[in-house]
């Protein structure tokens, strides 16, 4: 996957590219926004990491016309910033994730891992975590190896948590996803589909966990080492 | 010790009303003791006027005596020193007592002029008749009275009427009255002094140090409060420098810190070098939360600014859940929805982070941590921790504490950012002990009427 990466301190933008090549990234390296715009012109990445303060101006504005040209590209904001506002600020002008300096490498990695995850996203084809892989066109889901066979509602509701791995996911977040207009699940269906399929990962011995939040809905992770 | 100005100056009126009473006593004590003789015509002339008083006019416009009784007992106590008669236009007597003190011719001058005085001795005695016209009631009268002697000190009865006529009647309500103006002149003019304190009273680090009304002030004071609002605008400037320092020095901690952060990261796991990551990611936040704590300081928020506290909580229940998670906590929400409070949305979803946070880290693994939103305008974190001692809930707001100061964890300063921003809404930072153990903390906001 090719990551743009736009950050001005050397040190900083060198260490990040090497961490981000080591988690499987092809990394283009811009210093500022007039080469960030040379690159974006010729190669567009897959994923744009961004540093908001650079020497030639801000890189909300490079987000903001890069929106306004109608660009999908997940964008990453890291700021230094971190104000009281600044999140709301970076996100409304188009962020897709923001981190607040300092942010560790691997911890970039794992954000832009998570917009790409997205639906229409690179990695959308084939979602993976611990030994439990999804393929989004077949819609085949397997455990170590060994192919699971899920209902629909379940492989649904797996999909969603998948490509919202590591974020917790709104109750209704699923429910829109799973269930048509002219559907009307019980108050008690989800639920039931979330039990269900949280038995037959177990059996089939995936080492992945979902976890209830009480009063919010769900979060898949890998499950934690004993 | 403070007295009020409008009571020192009425004690001062009154100190110095009294000395003015004092000197009149004895200037008119003065006055008449030169003057024997005029104050024995006073005495006549004071008993005239008495008698003339009691003269009433019927509705026939005809005139009768009707004395009162005080007035008569003067003359039956005293039939040997004191007599009266009054005549009317036609020489009619309308009124008389003991005129046998002094021969009957006396009692009348043929033609005589409007007032007349004169000394009569009778039996070796010095009687004093004084006779004056007088008009009641359109009719003239001629009212004559006569004294031998003094012996029911009728004079002392014209001192005391010459002390009320010119001191009480036109004295007293003048300085009354000029009590009343001061007080009223003082209270007024110091208004706007009132108003400065006032003023001077909301200025703070939070509140911001804005200059003191001066409008209205008398000069007098003026030249203190400009030299208090010269002060103000210094301190104000230090301040702010101080506050501009903190964020920039958190701000340009930042990358050096990120680099640094980089380089371990490219170190092989385990050992002292997990230990300096954790070092690492504990100064990280240190760093954040100094410029948390440094735009927490200048927040204010505006009055009209709403946000629906039950969305704002649930996304960051939503967004700490996987942290919660990974620490082995788990998170929970509750929530009445629809609760529109007044105040900043993002100052108060990086309080609730901040609360749970604290509470993520004093909870032991395995129990749940409860944000609850419920009406109206109620938000509270509420953990299974070991609790806080009564004597420690005072301190843990403040900044640097730490339960345990050995905990490199915690920065000391998560509590106090989110009492700074309870008092930017108006409100603080509730702790109270949570039925079957535990801590809750809770922020009471105003609910949002008539939305």
């Amino acid at each position: 996957m090719k990551l743009l990466l736009i950050e001005d301190v050397p040190p900083l933008a060198q260490l990040t590219r090497e961490a981000l090549e080591t988690e499987g990234f092809t990394v283009d390296h811009a210093p500022n926004l007039e080469s960030a715009r040379a690159i974006l012109s010729v190669a567009p990445p897959d994923v744009i990491v961004l540093d908001l303060g650079l020497p030639d101006g801000d890189g909300l504005d490079l987000l903001h016309g890069l929106r306004n040209e109608g660009s999908a590209i997940p964008v990453l904001v890291v700021t230094a910033r971190a104000g009281l506002n600044d999140r709301v600020d970076g996100l409304d002008r188009g962020a897709d994730d923001y981190i607040v300096k300092p942010a560790a490498p691997a911890e970039i990695a794992a954000r832009c891992r998570a917009l790409l995850r997205r639906p229409g996203g690179l990695l959308g084809r084939r979602l993976q975590l611990g030994n439990l892989a999804f393929d989004t066109t077949s819609r085949h889901v397997t455990a170590a190896g060994r192919p699971l066979s899920l209902a629909r509602r379940e492989i649904d509701v797996l999909e969603v948590l998948l490509r919202k791995l590591g974020q917790s996911v709104p109750r209704r977040v699923i429910e829109d996803a799973i269930y048509t207009l002219d559907e009307a699940p019980g108050p008690n269906a989800l639920e039931a589909s979330v039990s269900r399929l949280r038995r037959q990962l177990a059996e089939a011995g995936a080492n992945v966990e979902i976890h209830t939040i009480r009063g919010i809905g769900y979060l898949l992770t890998e499950a934690r080492r004993r | 010790m403070s007295r009020s100005l409008v009571t020192t100056l009425i004690r001062r009126l009154l100190l110095v009303g009294g000395l003015l009473t004092l000197l009149n006593i004895v200037f008119v004590t003065a006055y008449y003791s030169s003057d024997p003789e005029g104050l024995r015509r006073e005495k006549v002339s004071h008993q005239i006027d008495r008698l003339a008083e009691a003269l009433r006019a019927g509705p026939d416009g005809s005139l009768t005596f009707e004395p009162s009784s005080r007035l008569i007992q003067t003359f039956t106590r005293y039939p040997e020193a004191y007599a009266f008669r009054i005549l009317d236009g036609a020489g009619r007597v309308l009124g008389e007592a003991n005129t046998m003190l002094v021969p009957a011719e006396r009692w009348s001058v043929p033609n005589g002029p409007d007032a007349w005085w004169s000394d009569v001795e009778v039996n070796g005695r010095s009687v004093l008749v004084g006779s004056r016209r007088v008009l009641v009631a359109g009719e003239a009268v001629r009212v004559a009275f006569a004294a031998a002697g003094d012996p029911s000190n009728l004079l002392l009865f014209v001192y005391f009427d010459e002390l009320f006529v010119h001191v009480i009647v036109s004295l007293l309500p003048f300085a009354i009255c000029l009590m009343i103006v001061n007080a009223v002149t003082v209270r007024q003019s110091l208004r706007s002094l009132v108003h400065a304190a006032d003023a001077a009273r909301k200025a703070g680090p939070s509140h911001g140090i804005a200059a003191l009304p001066t409008r209205g002030l008398p000069t007098e004071v003026l030249i203190l409060v400009e030299a208090i609002n010269d002060a103000l605008r210094r301190l104000s400037d230090a301040l702010e420098a101080e506050r501009a320092f903190t964020a920039e020095a958190a701000h340009a901690l930042r990358t050096p810190l990120a680099v640094l952060s980089a380089r371990i990261e490219k170190l092989p796991q385990g050992g002292e070098v997990d230990a300096v990551r954790s070092d690492i990611a504990a100064l990280r936040r240190l760093v954040n939360q100094l410029l948390s704590a440094a735009q927490a300081d200048t927040l204010v928020v505006d009055p009209a600014r709403q946000c629906d506290l039950s969305s704002v909580a649930e996304a960051v229940v939503g967004a700490m859940a996987p942290l919660a998670i990974r620490e082995g906590r788990i998170l929970a929400f509750e929530a009445r929805p629809g609760t529109i409070v007044r105040g900043d949305a993002d100052a108060i979803a990086h309080a609730l982070r901040n609360l749970i946070e604290n509470a993520l880290r004093f909870s032991p693994e395995n129990t749940e941590v409860l944000v609850q939103v419920s009406g109206p305008g109620q938000l509270a974190v509420l953990d299974r921790g070991p609790g806080i001692p009564e004597e420690q809930k005072p301190l843990v707001i403040k900044r640097f504490w730490r339960a345990r100061p050995s905990d490199l964890g915690g920065t000391g300063l998560g509590l106090a950012i989110v009492q700074r921003i309870a008092e930017a809404h108006g409100t603080t930072l509730g702790i109270s002990d949570r039925e079957g153990g535990g801590t809750v903390f809770s922020l009471a906001f105003s609910p949002h009427r008539g939305g």
